[in-house]
């Protein structure tokens, strides 16, 4: 008896060796663009976040040196530069007029706030180099649907689809509401309104429509984007100019 | 990780010990059993109690070291003394103990009814014990909560999870909120079919969780591990790669066809735990297939992926109809796993 279930041991440990050696095979086969593509876009997505609570705290701990730099340069990545890339003197004489408000700083210290500085300004080019290849990635995997869309919301709708395959055989429908989830979920549960779009809602066509138009041109610009995923999986010619000159003929 | 649970069990204990009157009966409870543990790794906090003794005197239990055995020791040392008392009741919480429970009551949505309530649990024992139904599953009560510990076959911790030794035995400590079969089996169901040599196929093991439990559980048998995702195939091969009798099927479900040469038709259990919408009939069709005769199938069904615009209670009606009138199935059991999962629901069917 036990002799008996031992064999079977055996033969059940040859089989698991082979299950795991094929599972393995099959898991590095399941490795594609789609999915390489989306991690750079979730990358890109965390990097914004980071950045700006980075560039946030960097402001904050500057300010202590020379907080008028703060109030005159808004954008982060300008801002990061700017001290990353000047002395403490250089700024004062740009920015300052008449008594300073800030304190000058320990060497030591000053050190500390000017690498971050620098980290951060690194990270923002990080994230550029990120936008370029995931640009380029896109053009070559989905033409018509980038031309039309753009690089981030071809990538968002690549994602919430979760490859060019599944994309290509969602209902325009389905596109057009491509994360709006929560809202559409909330919708059938509890007969809330419907939403009208999803990630094309940062699309110019829908951006510049008249309010009243909103939902039709988010429709007509999700029927494009099927024909284009369409047109861009099962390989077919560029059409999406002309999608794109049609519907902006529609909504002025 | 350590820190969690004992601050948890801490916060615990004023409530169960401090808010009743007859504090004297402390010392007579034998929850000086789980001081009898070393946890695994563990330092300065909890250290062992020498010999193993299952109930010792009710002096001091440790050495120092735990913040938690410090209070609780310092308040055998001035039992009555009404500053310590004070001092743990924070004067003036017994309005805010009462108050979570008034809500409780009123409209169910607080954070206490998290854990199930005395009378949807089973009748477990103070202390640890082995749920007999159950191969290598044992509970351990200590007051209000109850946890699972599965022995382990190996020895390790596989998600961090806590693990006790008790003489050549470590126990591992599994999350009901994380496993609907631990949550079915707190919420008391009757029978799961598992035994230590049973051919298990599991449909839906996603990151593993609940299957290196089970691979401990039925530690002489052998489990077929299936998903269909690749990121999560990739934690479940390292795992299978530990546990020596768990094998990795990456296919999909609903195409039992194309991995029916990988497993033997003679399985004993088949547990399935995937969301998707056509899941009963998944079930039933990989039920037919691989299941042999008297086997044990059970199905962690979800409301919200079948449909969810439906009241999940019609779903679970619905299914349970379908698998009573299917000729080959009995229905042994049903459970719903609501508190600690919501709008789930455990259906176990043996073939006839």
């Amino acid at each position: 008896m036990k002799h008996l279930s031992q064999e079977f041991m055996t033969d059940f440990q040859e089989q698991r060796i082979n299950l795991i050696q094929m599972t393995k095979v099959r898991i590095a086969a399941a490795v594609n663009h789609d999915i390489l593509i989306i991690q750079a876009l979730n990358t890109v997505d965390d990097l914004t976040t980071q950045l700006n609570s980075l560039s946030k705290r960097l402001r904050d701990w500057y300010s202590y040196s020379v907080p008028e730099v703060d109030r005159a340069i808004d954008d982060h990545e300008a801002y990061c530069q700017m001290v990353a890339g000047k002395t403490r003197v250089e700024l004062v004489d740009e920015f300052v007029k008449g008594q300073e408000m800030g304190a000058a700083l320990d060497e030591a210290d000053y050190i500390a706030v000017q690498s971050l500085a620098r980290q951060v300004t690194e990270i923002y080019q990080f994230k550029q180099s990120l936008l370029h290849y995931l640009e380029a990635r896109l053009k070559k995997l989905l033409p018509n649907m980038t031309a039309l869309a753009g690089t981030t919301i071809a990538a968002r709708l690549l994602a919430g689809a979760g490859s060019a395959k599944k994309l290509a055989l969602l209902p325009a429908s389905t596109i057009q509401l491509l994360g709006a989830e929560k809202a559409l979920f909330r919708h059938l549960r509890s007969g809330a309104k419907s939403p009208k779009h999803g990630h094309i809602f940062n699309h110019p066509v829908v951006q510049k429509a008249k309010r009243e138009d909103k939902g039709k041109a988010a429709r007509m610009l999700a029927d494009k984007l099927a024909l284009c995923a369409r047109l861009d999986y099962f390989g077919g010619e560029f059409k999406a100019d002309e999608y794109r000159k049609s519907l902006e003929a529609r909504f002025q | 990780m350590s820190e969690r649970t004992f601050t948890k069990r801490s916060s615990d204990k004023p409530r169960r010990n401090f808010s009743r009157s007859n504090s004297s009966s402390r010392s007579s409870e034998p929850k000086g059993d789980f001081s009898s543990y070393q946890k695994e790794g563990g330092s300065s906090r909890g250290k062992p109690s020498r010999g193993g003794s299952s109930r010792r005197p009710s002096g001091p239990r440790r050495e120092g070291g735990s913040k938690f055995s410090d209070k609780r020791t310092g308040g055998f040392k001035r039992e009555g003394a009404p500053r310590r008392e004070g001092s743990f009741t924070r004067s003036g919480t017994s309005k805010r103990d009462s108050s979570p429970r008034k809500d409780f009551k009123r409209d169910g949505a607080t954070r206490r009814d998290r854990t199930p309530s005395e009378s949807q649990m089973p009748s477990f024992e103070q202390g640890i014990n082995q749920i007999q139904k159950f191969p290598r599953v044992f509970s351990d009560k200590k007051g209000k909560t109850t946890k699972i510990l599965i022995e382990s076959a190996d020895g390790k911790s596989y998600f961090e999870e806590l693990t006790f030794r008790r003489g050549e035995k470590v126990f591992r400590e599994a999350n009901p909120e994380r496993s609907k079969l631990f949550a079915a089996i707190i919420l008391g169901i009757s029978q799961i079919g598992f035994k230590q040599d049973s051919k298990v196929l599991y449909l839906g093991a996603s990151h593993g969780y609940t299957i290196s439990f089970l691979a401990d559980m039925v530690c002489d048998g052998e489990i077929y591990a299936l998903d269909f995702a690749p990121r999560v195939m990739r934690d479940l091969v390292f795992l299978c790669e530990d546990k020596t009798n768990m094998a990795p099927i990456m296919a999909d479900a609903n195409k039992p066809q194309e991995y029916s040469e990988f497993v033997p038709k003679d399985i004993d259990v088949i547990f399935m735990d995937i969301s998707q919408r056509n899941q009963t009939e998944i079930f039933l069709k990989n039920c037919d297939m691989f299941l042999k005769k008297d086997g044990f199938g059970l199905l962690a069904l979800k409301a919200r992926s079948v449909d969810v615009t439906k009241n999940p209670k019609d779903i679970f009606r619905v299914v349970r109809d379908e698998l009573e009138n299917n000729p080959a199935y009995s229905i042994v059991d049903y459970k719903e796993l609501s508190p600690l999962e919501m709008d789930h629901a455990m259906f176990v069917v043996k073939k006839k």
